[in-house]
């Protein structure tokens, strides 16, 4: 599995869905939370993403309900997708070790 | 309705109709939930929804999503490719109508006038051979010869026409036409795939945007030919609109020609213009090959967003 870095919509998307199955508005409000409300998705590139992330086989539809007369579809994460977000936290992971090494080993007040 | 609810319903109207039919009540409640209190959709929702479906028009195009199959577009570019490719001798005629009208057509200097003629016979040949007989291995045999004719025309005519670019897209379809007849499933599996009145109506379309090019002018010629061919093809279809787009390389190769021509470089033509002039053709005949699709398909655990 390769280790090319994921984009943070995706990341973000995939996280929203690790735990449990959500629909398209609970995603972007999740998404907004999880990014500390730094990363506000819209529909248009929740739904872009979405197409792709099920053309891959990431996320996949889980069941439909019809809200106030509404048609509301829960998506899920595929083991598929759960495996390559998790390639994607340990990918993260290491590069943040090495940035903090890097930092524990800066020079008090910095390099000339 | 609301007018809020109306006004989204028109930009997801713009979506892929797949993906709206699949996707679009969802996501327009989903707009509408992000959007309480409002009137009309905000600038950011809009062209959010808007770029949305750019993207996923693109990812159709270039078959990312997959549902296309190329040897299905290869067998309906292999029946209709030898029809579309004489709508090229159209300038060849244009010339000849002028001899004619000038009571000197015995006259007229077929070398510098109508070079090319011989290439266009010889595609009227394999038009007739691949649409009305089923000897498709001579058809091919004949779209290999007509496109060595178009390389040896773009090496050995530098000066003229030929040489300069404009006829890269005559060029490609050419190519795909003789490597559809040679490889995909043929002419019959594309019968199968096209609706019924596809060969009839493009006949007409060829003879239409012929007569136009030599009564009118060559863009009014290609117009009528865009519409044909897609009309042909299918417009509910993806594979027809694949195909339709290979078929219609020439038109971007000419369209390509006249945007330079009137906005960017004057004549003569450069070698900048000759670059400028191939590359539009190439890339789009690569993505309706679905090449990105494939390069897509060697990394599948690749960013996807």
């Amino acid at each position: 599995m390769t280790n090319a870095a994921m984009r943070e919509p995706t990341f973000l998307i995939l996280t929203a869905l690790a735990a449990r199955p959500q629909h398209g508005y609970g995603i972007l409000q999740d998404v907004e939370s999880i990014s500390d409300g730094q990363v506000r998705l819209r529909a248009g590139t929740l739904y872009t993403a979405l197409d792709r992330l099920s053309a891959d086989g990431w996320v996949a539809v889980d069941r439909e309900e019809v809200v106030e007369g509404r048609l509301r579809r829960y998506y899920r994460l595929t083991d598929r997708g759960a495996a390559r977000l998790e390639s994607e936290v340990v990918r993260l992971r290491a590069r943040s070790r090495a940035a903090a090494r890097r930092l524990r080993a800066r020079p008090a007040g910095g390099v000339a | 309705m609301t007018g809020l609810e109306r006004r989204y319903r028109r930009l997801l109207a713009l979506y892929p109709r797949d993906h709206r039919e699949r996707n679009g009540e969802e996501m327009l409640g989903v707009l509408l939930a992000g959007s309480e209190g409002r009137t009309r959709p905000g600038p950011r929702a809009s062209a959010d929804v808007l770029w949305g479906a750019a993207r996923l028009h693109a990812r159709r195009v270039a078959a990312l999503d997959g549902g296309v199959r190329l040897r299905d577009v290869l067998a309906v570019v292999g029946l209709l490719g030898p029809l579309v490719l004489l709508t090229g001798a159209t300038t060849g005629l244009h010339e000849i109508a002028w001899w004619i009208k000038a009571d000197a057509l015995g006259d007229m200097p077929w070398s510098t006038q109508f070079p090319d003629a011989p290439v266009w016979v010889l595609w009227a040949v394999v038009a007739v051979l691949t649409l009305f007989t089923g000897l498709r291995r001579v058809a091919a045999a004949g779209a290999w010869a007509a496109t060595a004719g178009f390389l040896l025309l773009e090496v050995g005519l530098p000066g003229q026409v030929w040489g300069t670019g404009v006829n890269t897209g005559w060029e490609l379809l050419g190519a795909l036409t003789a490597a559809a007849l040679t490889w995909s499933p043929g002419p019959d599996r594309a019968r199968e795939l096209l609706p019924r009145r596809a060969v009839p109506a493009l006949i007409a379309t060829v003879v239409a945007a012929g007569v136009l090019g030599v009564l009118v002018g060559g863009l009014v010629g290609f117009a009528v030919l865009v519409a044909g061919a897609v009309a042909a093809c299918g417009r509910g279809s993806r594979t027809g609109r694949r195909a339709a787009l290979l078929l219609l390389l020439p038109v971007v190769t000419t369209l390509t020609a006249f945007a330079l021509a009137h906005w960017v470089l004057p004549p003569p033509t450069t070698p900048v213009d000759e670059v400028l002039l191939r590359c539009p053709p190439l890339l789009v005949a690569l993505l309706a090959l679905g090449v990105p699709a494939h390069l897509a398909r060697r990394r599948p655990d690749g960013p996807v967003t």
